[in-house]
């Protein structure tokens, strides 16, 4: 279905407080799993179809009672796949599952606000041998990706 | 026994196990027809997820590995050879565990019964895989032969949710962490196997994130006081276990210029965390007391060992370890009765809230 132009899709997501998501040492594993996930597609020669959204604008317009319960700022895993999103709800626990119905590539993926700056880790609460991955590693998945492969 | 065939080490308390189940029971607790309302959505997928087959052309050997176990000599060639009999052995367990669910499951629960072979056919590629390492030291275990021989240990379904659940996140941390520390150290990688680590761990990761699946379609285990009982219990032997084993063995760690007490450290408490995410209550590994305990248990483990290995007559051996035994056992009531953290996943009735996300 076309709307003014636009390929209408189902999209689902996942969203939790960009801390948990991006700066946990628990959460390292979300990083390896997105860049074997990308590899993987590109031996499949698949398209794309997942994307970090920091602060989706549809989050307060589209669902204003469960944005209550989300940290700010937030960030969300975005996806036509509803399978995998499913999969990854089971992985992560702690992120609020949410069908965001048919929309654009535009309004599934629009974010409101830029990625936050985090403060560096607290290394005497750091128990690892090694030392974190470089903020940063999110970019890799932002929806500029979907757009480029587009044109 | 045939000569490069790696006699299989003496089995011990730590030594990696071979389980059984109560296959019936399984059948009972996953068959559609007689759980009409058994919920599937994640186990499709999971199924998913196990199609996918993420490393199918991913384990595969080149020229390098020969050459860097040819520069393995002395001591540290002993003590890597037994990291790769012990991996292969605990790898090939679960092969048959799983392969044996996938067949048993296959009339009552096809998707279920699925991902146990699709988890079977990780296992013996990682199991495979170390064993061709092991070519490269002249050894090769017979698989074979432990199949037939081994000593295997009964476990209750239950037992083996929370048990295997716990050993294949563990086995992600401890890999991932040697792993993402080899990456930042290269000069302290000592065989190219190191390097598949990051592939590996995300195999593991997947079969803990099935169990939790399972778990959850189960919330008759992870409800009620004897729930918390067993979580715990599982923890606590789980992570005493590896600390014990880890540092009898950590001459290995320190060859790849890891802390042995620090790794385990760490690997604990991650690990600890990520099974907060279903298990309905967790031991709190991060009080002094809790390490307290743990290392009072290696000095403990140390004494039993030297009394085992001294020359005196077996009937003063057994003296000997009566009053070390009676202390390990009081330090381990010690663990259990310490301070635990209300935990569950997001959505089983019987969690603790998770209030924001």
């Amino acid at each position: 279905m076309l709307v003014a132009g636009k390929q209408l899709s189902k999209w689902y997501a996942l969203v939790a407080n960009a801390e948990f998501m991006l700066h946990d040492v628990q959460n390292e594993a979300f990083a390896e799993q997105l860049r074997e996930r990308v590899r993987l597609f590109g031996e499949k020669e698949r398209k794309q179809d997942f994307f970090l959204v920091c602060e989706p604008t549809w989050l307060d317009k589209q669902f204003p009672q469960e944005a209550k319960r989300v940290g700010r700022p937030c960030v969300a895993l975005v996806s036509t796949d509803k399978i995998w999103i499913t999969f990854m709800k089971l992985r992560l626990d702690r992120v609020m599952k949410l069908d965001l119905g048919e929309l654009t590539p535009e309004q599934a993926l629009d974010a409101g606000a830029p990625y936050p700056e985090f403060p560096p880790l607290d290394r005497t609460k750091w128990t690892a041998p090694y030392s974190p991955y470089k903020p940063g590693w999110w970019n890799a998945f932002e929806p500029a990706v979907f757009f480029n492969n587009c044109q | 026994m045939r000569k490069g065939i790696k006699e299989a080490a003496d089995e011990t308390v730590l030594t990696p196990r071979f389980y059984t189940t109560d296959f019936d029971e399984m059948e009972e607790l996953f068959s559609l027809e007689k759980n009409p309302t058994l919920e599937m959505d994640e186990f499709d997928a999971m199924l998913s997820e196990f199609r996918t087959d993420y490393n199918q052309t991913h384990f595969v050997r080149n020229e390098t590995f020969k050459k860097a176990a040819d520069n393995i000599t002395g001591p540290a060639r002993k003590i890597f050879i037994e990291f790769l009999e012990r991996s292969c052995t605990a790898e090939f367990s679960g092969f048959l565990l799983y392969k044996e669910l996938g067949r048993r499951l296959k009339k009552t629960n096809p998707v279920v019964a699925e991902i146990f072979t699709l988890m079977s056919r990780d296992e013996a590629r990682h199991a495979g895989f170390l064993n061709k390492a092991m070519s490269d030291f002249n050894l090769a275990l017979d698989l074979g032969f432990l199949t037939k021989n081994r000593k295997y240990t009964f476990f209750r379904p239950q037992y083996i949710f929370y048990a295997t659940y716990l050993s294949e996140k563990i086995g992600y941390w401890r890999y991932i962490s040697i792993y993402r520390h080899l990456q930042r150290n290269p000069d302290n990688q000592l065989y190219p196997l190191f390097e598949y680590f990051e592939n590996w761990c995300q195999d593991e990761n997947r079969h803990g994130d099935f169990f939790s699946a399972i778990l959850k379609s189960q919330p008759q285990f992870l409800d009620g006081w004897t729930s918390k009982l067993w979580s715990r219990f599982f923890c606590l032997s789980v992570y005493v276990t590896m600390y014990l084993n880890d540092h009898q063995r950590s001459a290995f760690y320190e060859s790849l210029g890891l802390n042995t007490t620090q790794f385990n450290r760490h690997v604990i408490i991650e690990t600890n965390k990520t099974t907060a995410r279903i298990f309905p209550e967790v031991p709190d590994c991060e009080t002094p007391e809790f390490w307290d305990h743990m290392e009072k248990l290696i000095v403990l483990n140390r004494k039993l060992i030297a009394i085992g290995q001294s020359d005196a007559p077996a009937v003063l051996k057994n003296l000997q370890r009566l009053p070390v035994l009676e202390r390990f056992a009081a330090e381990l009531m010690q663990l259990f009765i310490g301070k635990t953290v209300a935990a569950g996943a997001d959505g089983v009735e019987s969690s603790a809230p998770i209030p924001c996300y």
